[in-house]
């Protein structure tokens, strides 16, 4: 039952959100319990997770906050067997860990090894993680994994050639695994947001002009909340209402982007 | 052909553009060798390991010698990575193999050519399979590889476009490459039928590799060229 005892489109569901401590993760745990899911929330730092956990309850939704570092195989497992040991199974992932260096810049012409392999390690890897381990409890009941992609996983990115490179692989990803996990019922699908982040507020700090320079180019005029724009977005994706839909990209971008 | 050694031929309109073929050995390579060597250009292989960021560029260099190129085409396909198998029977090691070897691949080579190809018309050209485009059951870790390659591609010719460089992909239908994939465990590679019949899929892509290497060319940059007979028609 979602908070206030209304239906929700997500009740009786569990669904996980790696990354849910801040920015688009925190905002779809919070809409996915809203729309009646029991949310595992799945933060690399257990004190924003608790904070997430603790809003959701405020609200009268079930959470429970889980320290999970999604490069470490053990760790996703372990937060798996949360979301199946605390309320009983497992609907839906929502893969949504980014490395926290994913806004660094990134000279091509002199590649950073470190910050390629932060990239890969926490996108690529932590992204088969999730996937496999969740297999087993998405499948044969309508099962969603919803994997967080970028605007730049699509059009590319003159500064950052990496973020570009492992949101374009995740879309590669949701493609293929969509048309091998349908037979079993799983619903693999991803969503591009463009959404306020601390990341973005970071580089809002660095370079004052560029709010107004990036909201000129949003049809909508502003850019998108995690939770009242995105979340929303992406509890469609992991709800009923989207069960006919598989292997797409969702884009949530006011407009911005439209050469999908 | 040889790895590291240039062999030079006549054409591309009396316009000799030095060209680096980087991949293993394969008919795609043969072939885009061949097609390029058909212009007044030298045309030198290197086939690198991928070890580590100083082997591919030790390679290259020992491949290209003095003679720098200005068109380079990546064009690895490691045949292992076009063997079907579901996600959850990929290993870590696997996953390595089919989707983040390719990638580092790539990333480490764009950083060894862009001096070579900077103020030089350069172009780059990357092979990228039409699999990333519109996915294969059981192809999952390659197609990530090929759609982030992709990824790379556009980012570069963002980024390399003021140095006059334009950087390119050309895709080829995947089942092309390994005529395994479209019998009977492979099919989901060939999904989508193509409108037009393709009777050497090689060189159709090769021609299209010498077609963007061209300096008449240059205001194509960032672009996927399909060249799997209109089957993906993709955006």
């Amino acid at each position: 039952m979602s908070p206030g005892g209304a239906r929700g489109p997500l009740d009786g569901q569990v669904a996980l959100v790696t990354g849910a401590g801040t920015g688009v993760g925190r905002g779809i745990a919070v809409a996915l319990a809203a729309a009646g899911a029991a949310v595992v929330v799945a933060a690399h730092h257990r004190d924003s997770g608790a904070l997430v956990e603790a809003s959701i309850r405020d609200r009268g939704g079930e959470a429970l906050c889980v320290e999970c570092d999604v490069t470490d195989r053990a760790a996703v497992a372990a937060a798996v067997a949360a979301a199946v040991g605390g309320f009983g199974s497992l609907d839906i992932v929502v893969a949504n860990a980014v490395s926290n260096r994913s806004n660094e810049a990134v000279e091509l012409e002199r590649p950073p090894e470190d910050l390629w392999e932060q990239h890969a390690s926490v996108s690529l890897r932590g992204l088969l993680h999730c996937a496999q381990l969740a297999h087993p409890h998405l499948a044969r009941r309508g099962g969603a994994l919803l994997v967080l992609l970028s605007p730049a996983g699509i059009q590319g990115s003159e500064r950052n050639a990496f973020y570009a490179a492992v949101k374009g692989a995740q879309r590669g990803f949701v493609k293929s695994l969509s048309r091998e996990w349908g037979a079993d019922d799983i619903r693999v699908n991803g969503l591009a947001p463009l959404a306020v982040t601390p990341a973005l507020d970071k580089a809002f700090a660095q370079d004052p002009t560029m709010h107004d320079r990036l909201v000129s180019f949003i049809p909508s005029g502003r850019i998108g909340d995690p939770e009242t724009d995105i979340g929303p977005a992406a509890a469609f994706l992991c709800g009923p209402g989207a069960r006919y839909v598989l292997g797409q990209t969702l884009v949530v971008s006011g407009g911005r982007f439209t050469a999908l | 052909m040889s790895v590291g050694t240039p062999v030079t031929a006549p054409g591309d309109g009396g316009d000799p553009r030095p060209a680096l073929i980087i991949g293993r050995p394969s008919p795609l390579v043969a072939a885009i060798g061949a097609e390029l060597s058909a212009g007044p250009s030298t045309v030198a292989l290197a086939a690198p390991r991928f070890d580590n960021a100083a082997e591919v560029a030790a390679c290259l260099a020992a491949a290209v010698g003095t003679d720098l190129p200005a068109v380079v085409v990546f064009a690895d396909v490691d045949p292992v990575a076009l063997q079907p198998r579901p996600l959850l029977a990929a290993t870590e090691a696997d996953w390595d193999r089919c989707c983040e070897r390719p990638l580092r691949a790539l990333v480490w080579c764009c950083a060894c050519v862009h001096p070579w190809l900077a103020g030089r018309e350069g172009r780059l050209i990357v092979v990228c399979p039409t699999v990333s485009m519109e996915g294969a059951a059981g192809l999952t870790p390659y197609a990530s590889a090929v759609e982030g390659q992709r990824m790379l591609v556009k980012s570069a010719a963002r980024r390399w476009g003021r140095d006059g460089v334009t950087v390119n992909a050309v895709a080829p239908a995947v089942a092309d490459l390994a005529p395994g994939l479209a019998g009977p465990g492979g099919a989901d590679a060939r999904r989508s039928p193509p409108a037009v019949r393709v009777d050497d899929p090689f060189r159709a892509a090769a021609r299209a590799v010498a077609w963007l290497a061209r300096r008449d060319a240059a205001a194509v940059t960032g672009a996927t060229v399909a060249v799997d007979g209109g089957a993906v028609m993709a955006p």
